[in-house]
């Protein structure tokens, strides 16, 4: 598809002036201020599988001009915008946010998320099917990545892995002994000790492995759902704050906390930098993969294109692993890694902590909804 | 001589007249008025709908207003909102009017800098400073090993962070210094003439603080209670980042329900309880003080001089003479300095963490953040939204702040409310609204649209500052140079605009400042693009490092450096005035 429009994410005066009059005379009338609230929230997104349509190589090859990215910043790297093209990024700073950020479709070209949202992001047409024939990268990715169902819905891929990831209980070695079950984290001396994360889908998750769910732990049968949570509540006393991903390593610096968990990715190096002697381990521990998506309303879909298939390519690979500590999707760039995150074999790491694949939005299915699992976290955290 | 006598068409007139706003705010509340309106209105009806999947379905219900009053949790939260908003402000309004207090009778030249100075401690992050107040509370903290070296305790307080008390705390240090400004300009009108003469008259110091300064003080103590209330109770970011699992308020459930749980109509009917319960409340605080005031009236005073013992007299008198004002103030200034000392002390740490241990000397934080381009990006990017808010704010405010302090009329009330608003609406529904109101427009969020939100923020604030400077003016120096035949534009420019010259730097700094630590609404309306708060937090996903510390420091030491500016620049032209005056005269 042609870059028909380039948006830059800042307009001309002429052009603001229009559109706000066209937005204020939009307001002006009492009926047309009805359709407004009506649009408010309201899912207007073009159709999904019209995104890739008339793209070829070619034109992905040789595409230009500004593309517009909403993802993590410490995936950012300058090595990922190919030459002739500039990349203006938005930021995130929770998972869920992406769905409020990416409303106002053409807003971005391409979001960087969890697989675990495909169900999410489909239900609400954000995003587009990806034709990986013009992403010559596709072929490096690890064939793990490439394979994985978790990118895939109704016969299309609609994701591209571009990091991976696995939690971990992160804990002080140097004041507890290392926890091995879910009952030594019951420990009175951890009472007010310990740290979640602000993320209801990792919390949830892993006491789902905490009791023995891992099976099932995205997909919850009510009397499974409550069996978590009971688990949740009467982990509650050693429950110091629920905080901000990034956080948790000054939370052990200051001795505030001596277990966070599910920590994830580089926390625990931080957390050894700031001078503890932080451990981990793979109790409850599961991975995830983060994606590159395209948005069904993007407004410079072969640019888009052409800065995900180089973001997957081994040159951008090495860099954004260096900046993120993320695990890559191409296995040469492991290397970049500190050591002390290296692993032999992909493959082997992930069997052992297997992917989850999200939770379902449905809700007339036999399992608890996504929706559930965030309103029973709002009144977790208010309570 | 002849008396008027009004005819009931001259009523009619008079009344008519009064209803119409003062025509110099009419641009600004239409302004603050339309872009109010939006998430005003879908705020309401949001509240009605049904919740869908991140979206609304137009079926109107009363079910979350239901889900609120009978989820114990909910309720619970408004009232704990609502009580740590009153407790703040009460806590907020007395230190303000001390260190006001202070700042205009007993420090003499030293009072406006000493404002300077409060006013400075806004210029760096917010966010980072509330990282600082964890570095003092922490368990291994500055505060627990102070108290710990000091021998007085054996272990760590531990309700020091996270909780109740560390968001009261926290507070207080964030919006202590907006509340000192209007209760300063409200001070700045008074007379010490009229506090001698008091004096003079046989008053003591306290009598003269109740009976005179205190009254004549009250509409900027008003202003700062209610300011502070609606902030505090408001509030999200301070109980997120300390008040830990035990300490949550309704503004966290409101940013949730948009931001996460996607629960818009719940989240709504939050937002929509918690600001209605602000009038409900300060208007019960006045109906109650008023009614207080009134009995205490009416309490018969006992006539003649009291005799006391000579050594009680003599205590009075020297207890009299202690500054008080000046000790609490040099106290609450170490207070409001101590996170950003922190901050400064911990920006040339050599450890990844920003904050203890402190693990050695260094520069290299400085030279990250010039050597990070997305740090630059994101700077050019607020300097340029807060740039254009400020001239269009100050466009706009200036003149309703002419039209709400010099012409009372009935619609005045109204053009007060619409202007004042933005202060009273979360932010997280402006935010929102705004977003979906772009949507709608076909425009796509980033640098314009933020500076249309942030004027909206930014505008009560200078109407504020200028109002109360416009206030403390005798507006018979206008009518008399009016009488001398100068026209308006003369008046404005020759008398007015040196008068308030230093009034809307204040306001220009003020504002700045607000619009560059604005997160909240530009999170939404910044599209693809990032300013250095939307920045700074999308850094804490992968980890804060100390280089956020290195960042608040440059910011503050910029802006001071741009007060510095502004102050010289002030003098300037205040002695070219007086020069040309002396050459005139000659």
């Amino acid at each position: 598809m042609e870059n028909h429009l380039d948006w830059t994410g800042t307009l001309n005066r002429r052009e603001l002036l229009g559109r706000a009059g066209r937005g204020a005379g939009a307001v002006a009338g009492a009926g047309t201020l009805a359709s407004v609230i009506a649009a408010c929230g309201s899912s207007s997104s073009p159709s999904s599988s019209t995104a890739a349509s008339g793209l070829t190589l070619d034109k992905v090859e040789h595409a230009t001009g500004t593309v517009k990215v909403l993802g993590f910043s410490g995936y950012q790297v300058p090595q990922s915008t190919p030459p002739g093209m500039t990349a203006k990024w938005g930021y995130n700073t929770t998972n869920e946010q992406i769905i409020t950020k990416t409303t106002q479709p053409g807003s971005f070209d391409l979001l960087i998320i969890t697989s675990a949202l495909l169900g999410q992001l489909l239900l609400l047409n954000r995003i587009a099917p990806i034709d990986v024939s013009l992403l010559p990268n596709w072929s490096k990715l690890d064939p793990f990545f490439r394979n994985t169902p978790f990118i895939r819905a109704d016969g299309k891929i609609w994701a591209i892995p571009q990091h991976w990831g696995y939690n971990y209980t992160q804990y002080n070695a140097d004041v507890i002994p290392p926890p091995t079950t879910y009952q030594d984290l019951l420990s009175p001396k951890l009472r007010r000790k310990v740290g979640l994360p602000d993320d209801p889908y990792a919390v949830i998750t892993t006491f789902a492995f905490f009791a023995g769910l891992s099976k099932d732990a995205n997909t919850l049968t009510p009397s499974q759902f409550k069996t978590v949570t009971n688990m949740l509540e009467a982990f509650r006393p050693q429950v110091l704050t629920i905080h901000q991903y990034g956080e948790e390593n000054q939370l052990f610096a200051r001795h505030d906390i001596y277990v966070d968990l599910p920590s994830y990715s580089n926390s625990f190096l931080l957390t050894r930098q700031a001078g503890i002697n932080a451990q981990y381990t793979l109790l409850g521990s599961w991975s995830y993969i983060d994606c590159y998506w395209v948005m069904a309303a993007a407004t410079n879909v072969a640019g888009a294109y052409r800065y995900m298939n180089q973001a997957i390519g081994l040159r951008a690979q090495l860099a954004s692993t260096k900046t993120s500590l993320a695990n890559p999707v191409v296995d040469a760039a492991v290397t970049s890694l500190p050591k002390a995150m290296q692993y032999p074999n992909t493959d082997q790491l992930l069997a052992k902590l297997p992917v989850q694949p999200g939770v379902t939005v449905k809700t007339n299915s036999p399992y608890v909804p996504f929706q559930m699992w965030e309103q029973w976290w709002e009144q977790y955290k208010s309570a | 001589m002849t008396t008027y006598v009004p005819t009931s068409a001259r009523i009619r007139l008079t009344r008519a007249r009064s209803l119409i706003p003062p025509l110099s705010t009419v641009p600004t509340a239409v302004y603050i008025g339309v872009l109010l309106v939006i998430p005003g209105v879908s705020l309401i009806l949001y509240s009605f709908y049904t919740s869908g999947f991140y979206t609304v379905i137009h079926s109107l219900t009363s079910a979350n207003y239901h889900e609120v009053f009978t989820v114990a949790v909910y309720w619970q939260l408004l009232l704990k909102s609502w009580a740590v908003g009153l407790i703040v402000a009460s806590i907020i309004t007395v230190c303000a009017f001390t260190m006001a207090y202070a700042m205009r009778f007993s420090l003499g030249r030293w009072g406006p800098r000493l404002l300077i100075l409060v006013m400075a401690t806004l210029l760096s992050s917010y966010i980072v400073r509330i990282f600082a107040w964890m570095t003092i509370l922490g368990t291994n903290g500055l505060t627990n090993t102070a108290l710990h070296d000091l021998g007085l305790i054996s272990h760590p307080l531990s309700f020091l962070l996270y909780g109740y008390f560390a968001i009261a705390l926290v507070l207080v240090y964030v919006y202590l210094p907006l509340a000192v400004l209007p209760i300063y300009a409200a001070l700045q009108g008074i007379d010490p003439r009229v506090l001698e003469a008091s004096r003079d008259l046989g008053a003591t110091r306290l009598q003269t603080l109740r009976r005179m300064t205190i009254p004549l003080a009250m509409h900027g103590i008003r202003i700062a209670f209610a300011v502070s209330f609606i902030f505090a109770a408001s509030d999200y970011v301070t109980p997120t980042l300390v008040g830990g699992l035990d300490g949550q308020m309704a503004g966290n459930v409101i940013q949730d329900q948009f931001t996460q749980s996607g629960n818009y109509p719940l989240g709504a009917a939050l937002a929509v309880l918690l600001v209605a319960g602000f009038p409900v409340i300060l208007g019960g605080l006045a109906v109650t003080m008023r009614v207080l005031g009134r009995a205490g009236a009416r309490i018969p005073r006992r006539s003649g001089r009291r005799h006391h013992p000579d050594w009680l007299t003599r205590a009075t008198d020297a207890a009299s003479r202690v500054p008080y004002a000046g000790i609490v103030t040099g106290l609450l200034m170490v207070f409001l300095a101590a996170p950003l000392l922190t901050v400064i002390f911990f920006s040339f740490n050599n450890s990844p963490v920003p904050g203890l241990p402190f693990e050695g000397f260094t520069l290299h934080w400085y030279s990250s953040v010039f050597s990070s381009s997305q740090f630059l990006s994101a700077l050019r990017t607020s300097l340029e939204v807060a740039g254009l808010a400020v001239v269009v704010a100050i466009l706009l405010g200036t003149p309703a702040a002419f039209g709400l302090a010099r012409r009372r009329s009935a619609a005045t009330s109204l053009v007060n409310t619409v202007v004042f608003a933005p202060i009273a609406v979360p932010g997280v529904m402006i935010g929102i609204a705004l977003l979906t109101t772009l949507d709608y427009s076909g425009i796509q969020g980033g640098v314009y649209p933020t500076v249309a939100a942030h004027v909206l923020l930014i505008c009560p604030f200078v109407v504020l500052v200028v109002r109360s400077r416009l206030t403390g003016l005798e507006p018979n120096i206008e009518e008399a140079a009016r009488d001398l035949g100068a026209r308006r534009m003369r008046v404005f420019r020759t008398i007015l605009l040196p008068l308030l010259a230093a009034a809307l730097a204040g306001a220009a700094i003020l504002a700045a400042a607000i619009s560059f630590d604005e997160l909240i609404v530009t999170n939404f309306t910044i599209g693809a693009g990032a300013t250095l708060p939307v920045w700074i937090f999308s850094q804490a996903r992968t980890g804060l490092t100390t280089a956020i510390n290195a960042i608040a420091v440059l910011l503050f030491g910029g802006s001071l450096g741009l007060i510095t500016l502004t102050a010289l620049l002030l003098r300037l032209q205040r002695s070219r005035r007086l020069t040309d005056t002396l050459l005139a005269e000659a």
